[in-house]
């Protein structure tokens, strides 16, 4: 239900989020009420760190390059700099592009017919009955590490899914060709970290939102998602991302919105003031 | 180089990686195989050690399998989360876990600064709209520099980062580590799990040592001398600071919890595989804007397996022995000792201006003074003086007056505190003439600890004596017996305070305690604690005892099962937030082994 100014009226989470909402706009007329306006003017308030502890006046001694300069900061009075030679790590998003290729392939080869490859640690999960049904039919593949028993975890591949069907993550240790130590954990106990792609996921159905509220910036704004956490810091019982709308990066923010990916839709929207 | 070329460059590698993992998936098909690699293997100067940015941990950059010189240092160390907490919960809680939307890196450089070697190793995040660059610096003289970088502003409000770096310590293997801290009588050790403020060490000065091999790694927190940038930290904030140390559990590799300024996990648990997790903050006001950048972090400096420790290599002890006119003495012997006086390293003889000092490696000592022939010290015929320096440090404040003429006293003496660490007052203690061989033998007289569970014998002179600590009944010492005979010899004027005794916590006890903190969770000393029993109707029975916050806002009293009522008293003019008043009362029930530690209070 759409109110057409962007924001929404919605019985229990948004309930949590209406207070949040008063709160802040109590807080945010409160701190303009401490800042004179000459304060309000200079950009300053009185939660401001005195400048002492700043690094405009520490820059000659500071180890580092500093606020406006390049990112991220470099020593200061470095010399014989030189770009490293470490062989670069693979990446986490190349890992999980790899595992899914590889699902999608064994998947193809059994729509046709074609003799079945060896099975990965990526089939063997998914093909296990307690996965399955823990999974239900909407999940996400989020993390997977190949642990060779030289440190002090288990070894064998360790896959980590969350579960949109059922709200939970879903991991495990696949060794001698099958799932171990399979922990199912619910959403509100525990998530995994948000990747790229839930991001971009999110602030999509965000943009959708803006614009469909008639919002005229939505287009020209960067949109960001963060995993949303309640106000007490524990964990949502859903999916639920917070996307900030800004100008750029640097900028702070001018529109926001809360996403259940689990659900598919937008569960609060405001304009930042 | 430039950088930008280096981006290419490493793009170029990961292109390089994806072409690979197509070829994988071709295999695939085929009917093989193959295993993505996903950590790599680096080294600089003594450094070697794996890294990666690992997809089910999400901890960031982790560095694995580290070593200096060949020894082990670290299993792993890297960031399980940072949580983002905003003024009056406005904006968020975040937790920030690093690795999922990963924007640039692995990458690394080498560079020189102020004569010392380095290699820098990093990722860039971008979390929300913060962007956040975690790097590692390691230097050829045997430092490791943990720092974090945040910029950005999800929320127009103030707010603070707090990162949790996790340091699984294996210093020259996993086994005989213990965490130390620096106090006033030199550094003592910590067994158990706990959770405490960075300030219950002075200065911050927390290491970890290998008692077989005696390397240590220190763990200093940024100080505004080397890890300047963004915003500093004054050190009167550093009471934010917090330190964990954990048993090693692989299922707490991991962050596991939501958004929280503590870690879980604490069971007071012996820690056989130690784990530290150092909690740092970077505040952030919205007046400062998105694009000014946070830094805070941990430096890590290893002493022993060829690293120096960091920093200044040496330090120096000195000052000068003196009359009562304040006049220099010449010719005083001084001795060096180590830590505990368990080892004579060195000694010297004050220079006719009454000045000395002795060159030593970054350490805790004990000077002794030796009085001349006719001569003493307020303390007797020798006077000693436990100090620490830090790598560089030079201390010449460990001075001696001579009282010619005066009176000497011959005394042994310490504390009975039990493994909480609490004083045990009303222990008995004998004091037996010894043997040869060190056995007891003629009885000479007993003592009770007060209540500080302090206690002191005058003796008549220089001798060999046995002190039997007897502990109440039904409890024992950490020997395991209700008896601890304790060794040692004195010289004439020696009042030695080092014979002392602990406690164990026996099976049929418990314990209570917790933190009082005010609402920005700062530990708040001093405050004033009674403990009751408890009625039937959880209302207060029988006054047992008190105590009193410490330095970090601890308590705790070691009780037998049963019900308590704990009353804390607040500072005048203050209330606490639960009750509204001055007083709050908290009750708890434990059995037989069960420990407490969530009776807490907060102030306002």
């Amino acid at each position: 239900m759409d109110t057409g100014d962007g924001s929404l009226p919605y019985p229990g989470l948004g309930r949590l989020f209406l207070l949040m909402g008063i709160a802040s706009v109590v807080a945010l007329a409160w701190l303009g009420l401490q800042m004179a306006p000459s304060a309000i003017a200079q950009g300053q308030n009185q939660d401001a760190v005195p400048d002492e502890e700043h690094a405009s006046v520490l820059s000659n001694q500071a180890r580092f390059t500093g606020p406006g300069e390049v990112w991220p900061p470099q020593p200061v009075g470095a010399i014989d700099m030189v770009d490293g030679d470490l062989p670069a790590a693979e990446t986490a998003s190349e890992r999980l592009a790899e595992v899914e290729l590889r699902v999608q392939a064994a998947q193809a080869n059994a729509a046709n017919g074609a003799e079945p490859a060896a099975a990965g640690p990526s089939q063997i999960f998914l093909n296990d009955a307690g996965v399955a049904e823990a999974l239900g039919d909407d999940y996400r593949l989020v993390g997977f590490e190949n642990r060779d028993g030289s440190g002090k975890g288990r070894s064998g591949a360790a896959l980590v899914y969350f579960s949109r069907s059922n709200n939970a993550t879903v991991r495990g240790i696949v060794a001698n060709g099958r799932v171990n130590d399979l922990e199912i954990l619910p959403a509100d106990t525990y998530q995994p970290a948000l990747l790229s792609s839930e991001e971009v996921e999110a602030v999509e159905l965000a943009r959708q939102h803006w614009r469909a509220a008639g919002d005229n910036r939505i287009d020209s704004l960067a949109g960001f998602g963060i995993l949303a956490f309640q106000p007490d810091g524990e964990y949502f019982d859903t999916r639920m991302v917070y996307v900030s709308f800004h100008v750029d990066e640097d900028a702070r923010p001018e529109l926001l919105a809360w996403v259940d990916l689990s659900r598919g839709e937008i569960v609060d929207a405001e304009v930042e003031r | 180089m430039n950088r930008s070329e280096s981006k290419m460059s490493r793009l170029g590698v990961r292109l390089g990686t994806i072409v690979v993992a197509v070829a994988a998936l071709a295999s695939v098909v085929v009917g093989t195989t193959p295993s993505p690699a996903s950590a790599a293997s680096g080294s600089f100067g003594p450094w070697a050690f794996d890294y990666s940015v690992d997809s089910t941990y999400f901890d960031g950059l982790s560095l694995t399998d580290v070593t200096l010189n060949g020894t082990k240092m670290f299993e792993r160390i890297g960031v399980p989360a940072m949580t983002v907490y905003y003024d009056n919960n406005v904006c968020g809680p975040y937790v920030d876990r690093l690795g999922g939307t990963l924007q640039d890196g692995p990458f690394s450089s080498t560079f020189t600064q102020d004569g010392v070697r380095w290699m820098s190793l990093g990722i860039t995040d971008r979390i929300g709209s913060y962007i956040i660059t975690q790097m590692y610096y390691f230097g050829e003289n045997g430092e490791l520099d943990l720092h974090m970088f945040s910029k950005g502003m999800q929320c127009n409000i103030r707010h603070d980062h707090y990162p949790f770096w996790r340091m699984d310590f294996d210093v020259a293997g996993s086994a005989d580590d213990v965490l130390e801290r620096r106090t006033s009588n030199g550094y003592v050790s910590e067994s158990r799990e706990f959770s405490r403020s960075a300030t219950a060490a002075i200065d911050h000065d927390w290491r970890v040592r290998d008692t077989q091999t005696g390397d240590y790694i220190s763990i200093q927190f940024d100080d505004g001398s080397f890890d300047v940038g963004g915003v500093v930290i004054p050190e009167t904030q550093y009471v934010n600071n917090q330190v964990f140390a954990r048993q090693f559990r692989s299922s707490e590799i991991e962050w596991v919890g939501g958004a929280s300024r503590t870690l879980g996990g604490d069971n007071d648990e012996l820690m056989t595989d130690l784990v530290v997790y150092y909690n740092g903050f970077m505040p952030h006001t919205p007046a400062e804007g998105p694009d000014l950048w946070h830094s805070t972090g941990v430096r890590l400096g290893v002493n022993g397996a060829g690293g120096g420790g960091g920093g200044g290599g040496e330090a120096t002890i000195g000052d000068r022995v003196s009359n009562q006119a304040d006049q220099g003495v010449g010719g005083v012997d001084i001795d060096l000792f180590s830590e505990g006086r368990s080892n004579w390293l060195d000694y010297t003889t004050t220079a006719s201006d009454g000045s000395y000092s002795f060159t030593v490696d970054p350490g805790c000592y004990v000077i002794t003074f030796i009085a001349p022939a006719g001569d003493s010290f307020s303390s007797g015929t020798y006077a000693n003086t436990p100090v620490c320096v830090s790598a560089g440090e030079t201390n010449t404040t460990i001075d001696a007056q001579l009282l010619s003429g005066a009176g000497t006293t011959t005394s042994i003496g310490d504390a009975v505190t039990t493994t909480a660490g609490a004083a045990a007052p009303g222990v008995q203690v004998d004091l037996f003439s010894a043997t040869a061989d060190g056995g007891r033998d003629g009885y000479l007289r007993s003592t009770q600890t007060d209540s500080q569970g302090r206690y002191s014998f005058p003796v008549g002179g220089a001798g060999c004596y046995v002190v039997t600590f007897v502990a109440p009944q039904g409890q024992t010492f950490t020997n395991g017996s209700q008896w601890l005979n304790r060794y040692r010899c004195v010289q004439n004027g020696e009042q030695a305070t080092d014979v002392d005794a602990v406690l164990a916590v026996a099976d049929g006890s418990a314990r209570i305690g917790d933190r009082v903190t005010d609402r920005n969770g700062n530990a708040v000393a001093g405050v004033g604690t009674d403990l009751f029993t408890a009625n039937g109707d959880g209302s207060r029975g029988s006054y047992l005892r008190s105590d009193a916050t410490d330095g970090s806002g601890f308590y705790g009293y070691d009780v037998g099962a049963g019900c308590y009522v704990v009353t804390f008293i607040a500072p005048s003019g203050r209330t606490f937030v639960d009750s509204g008043t001055p007083w709050l009362n908290r009750s708890s029930c434990v059995v037989a082994g069960e420990v407490d530690n969530a009776v807490d209070a907060v102030l306002n």
